[in-house]
């Protein structure tokens, strides 16, 4: 038995099959959910590269030969495995209660199948051919029958094909030992990486197509999609970095990271606080989301990289990136959720449209706040203890830069009581309270507010387990 | 007086001569024959640096993806023909449509001509950043180095002059292809090779699938 077959293949396989079982939209979520779910559990519980407790006689191998390339899935990635499954879950359960179209739930397993095989290829420039693939079995999801093809789906379609070369030519540029200083090669190397991840997960100045897509297509299959690649990107990019010792210690690189992730959570967070649109104000809480990945990946600077005597341990603020993951998606989830719930009744998710929508929605109202305030780090939610250790971290290393990442994590708050302002004024002078959610819509988003407040009250509980995937 | 290699220098002109079809010409059929003959192009270019199979993957691969986007317009044009028995006029309309050619004054004389002048204007400055490029890539031959730059511009150039579906696409085809003759002779490899093709058969279905997706049944 092989680990890529477990984590790789099976769900690419089972997509695949429930590609053509779209009839039974139940059955779909529950067999993709489940997978997913199973996934995870085994992540969890069975050891890549030892003999299993209760077989002894069975051993997963943690390599599998592909045209003489290889996929590898070893232990050290079980941690990983267990949170992007766990969270393929959680999204794809959500699909039936948001009504994101039949297709989330198969096109959602093979995504997650090629992004997982992005990350075990080796050599790692392969992986920039499989993230493509990925993009493009995406398409479906993003434009459903029946409706034109927007513009935010042809540009998405385009940014991640541009990426594509950026990444292939800096891994057949860059080479595994540099002497100091670096070359011009490696200079070149080094911006083309840059450019094609900016490319991929939509960092300044390459964000146009994220803004676009979440403000015109469905909200959940858009940040899933969106979630998935920023995750896989992210992690990819913090393996590259460690997988290059020279690169590790390359202290622009962090300076570089740092100045990307401040623009974008200050102009992500401006925009927003300024944004009449709940999907284009989505778009800019993602843009958010990266800016704070990229600064909690340039907090985790080696020593050697900020002037001390040799180093190559990664700094503890390296799990600060990993500890985001999770309330980062989870808010992510019930705010997307909640928008599709809006938009199954209203016309467009313009202020105008959703205009005391708080009155017959107030359940995935009550969602889509918690899930904004959270990511504009209001304490008790689960992004408060997050974003308060990354600005204290980052007040030792760069405390001038600190103020503007919080006027934008502040101008994120202002687009937040905005919103509620808006949601709780209903044009009539007198309004009913009803409440139109189904069931199952009510149980997702009490849930993940339930969540919410948990991880914000007690972060203890997960962060230990996030920051254990530190390469 | 040196001998001469006249093949890639062929190759090259049927390169800026397919793309500059590509970005003046508004007809579908005519573009997607100028797909096929820049294929015909990067094909006699990558043939130097890697064995005749692989080479011809790309090739053929090329010409699926206009095969597929090809099959995908003459089935939507079938599409909005049949039901409402429209005439044969309204189809060559629809073919000539914005959908189609790209988007609102593609077709007219002076948006032909400023997409001619910008090209040549990147074309230039293509050709003469060519020589640079062959210091980064030492394996890579003149002739080549000018194929792959005009590709990648003129490529990006029809990626800035369109939002529509099958103008994208095509732009995208044209950039990955300028791409794919620099990275053949960086990493002659057959599995890139194949992942290419793939990708690229990818690019085509999914243009095919935007351009068909409002004529498809409604989602859930």
């Amino acid at each position: 038995m092989n680990s890529a077959a477990i984590w790789i293949l099976a769900p690419i396989f089972v997509g695949g099959i429930l590609f053509f079982l779209q009839r039974f939209e139940k059955a779909l979520v529950l067999a993709g959910a489940g997978l997913a779910v199973v996934l995870a559990l085994l992540a969890w519980y069975l050891p890549i590269g030892e003999a299993l407790p209760f077989l002894p006689s069975i051993t997963i191998q943690d390599t599998m030969f592909v045209l003489g390339r290889q996929f590898i899935l070893d232990d050290a990635d079980r941690p990983y495995l267990f949170l992007v499954y766990l969270m393929v879950a959680i999204w794809l359960g959500g699909s039936a209660a948001a009504r994101s179209g039949k297709n989330l739930v198969p096109v959602g397993l093979i995504v997650s199948g090629l992004l997982t095989a992005a990350l075990a290829v080796e050599p790692t420039l392969y992986a920039a051919l499989l993230i493509e693939m990925a993009a493009l079995v995406s398409i479906p999801v993003l434009a459903p029958p029946g409706k034109p093809a927007s513009r935010g789906v042809l540009r998405f379609i385009t940014f991640q094909t541009l990426g594509m070369p950026f990444i292939l030519l800096s891994g057949w540029l860059l080479p595994g030992v540099v002497s100091d200083p670096p070359s011009q090669r490696v200079i070149t190397a080094i911006v083309m990486l840059m450019l094609g991840f900016a490319l991929l997960i939509a960092i300044f100045p390459f964000h146009s197509w994220l803004i676009s897509l979440a403000g015109e297509v469905n909200p959940y299959a858009a940040a899933f999609i969106f979630f998935c690649l920023l995750s896989t990107v992210s992690k990819f990019g913090i393996d590259f970095m460690h997988h290059l010792e020279w690169l590790r210690d390359y202290a622009p690189l962090y300076s570089i990271l740092r100045l990307l992730g401040i623009l974008m959570i200050f102009t992500g967070g401006l925009w927003a606080a300024f944004q009449r649109h709940l999907g284009r104000m989505l778009g800019y809480a993602m843009l958010v989301i990266v800016g704070s990945c990229l600064l909690a990946s340039s907090l985790g600077a080696p020593a050697a990289a900020l002037g001390a005597a040799s180093s190559t341990a990664a700094s503890p603020a390296t799990g600060l990136f990993f500890a985001f993951f999770l309330p980062n998606g989870l808010a992510l989830a019930a705010w997307a959720l909640s928008l599709s719930i809006f938009k199954n009744q209203t016309e467009n998710l313009t202020y105008r449209s959703v205009q005391g929508l708080a009155y017959t929605l107030p359940v995935a109202s009550a969602g889509l706040l918690a899930a904004h305030f959270s990511l504009a780090s209001l304490p008790l939610l689960a992004g408060f203890p997050l974003y308060s250790a990354m600005f204290s971290s980052l007040s030792h290393s760069a405390p001038s830069t600190v103020i503007l990442a919080m006027l934008g994590v502040g101008g994120l708050l202002a687009g937040a009581l905005r919103t509620l302002a808006v949601l709780i004024t209903s044009p009539n002078a007198s309004p009913a309270w009803s409440m139109t959610e189904t069931r199952l819509q009510v149980i997702f988003i009490v849930t993940a507010i339930f969540l919410l407040f948990v991880m914000g009250l007690f972060p203890q509980l997960y962060i230990p387990l996030l920051s254990a995937l530190i390469p | 007086m040196p001998e001469v290699d006249w093949l890639p220098l062929m190759s090259v002109l049927l390169v800026i001569a397919s793309s500059f079809t590509l970005l003046i010409n508004p007809a579908w059929q005519t573009s997607l024959v100028a797909l096929s003959i820049q294929y015909l192009g990067v094909f006699i270019l990558v043939s130097n640096v890697l064995p005749l199979g692989i080479a011809a993957v790309k090739l053929v691969a090329g010409w699926m993806a206009g095969i597929v986007l090809a099959m995908s317009i003459s089935g939507l044009l079938r599409r909005v023909a049949v039901p409402q028995d429209v005439s044969a006029i309204s189809r060559d309309s629809l073919g000539q449509s914005d959908s189609l050619a790209g988007s609102p004054g593609w077709q007219t004389r002076s948006g032909r001509a400023f997409r001619l002048l910008t090209g040549l204007l990147v074309g230039m400055a293509g050709l003469s950043l060519a020589p640079q490029l062959t210091d980064w890539v030492p394996k890579l031959s003149i002739e080549q180095a000018w194929g792959s730059v005009i590709l990648l511009g003129v490529g990006l150039l029809q990626l800035g002059f369109t939002i529509q579906p099958l103008r994208t696409i095509l732009g995208l085809l044209t950039f990955l292809a300028g791409f794919e003759i620099i990275f053949a002779t960086a990493e002659p490899s057959a599995l890139v090779a194949g992942l290419l093709a793939v990708i690229n058969l990818g690019l085509a279905l999914a243009g095919a699938y935007l351009l068909m997706v409002d004529t498809l049944g409604e989602s859930a």
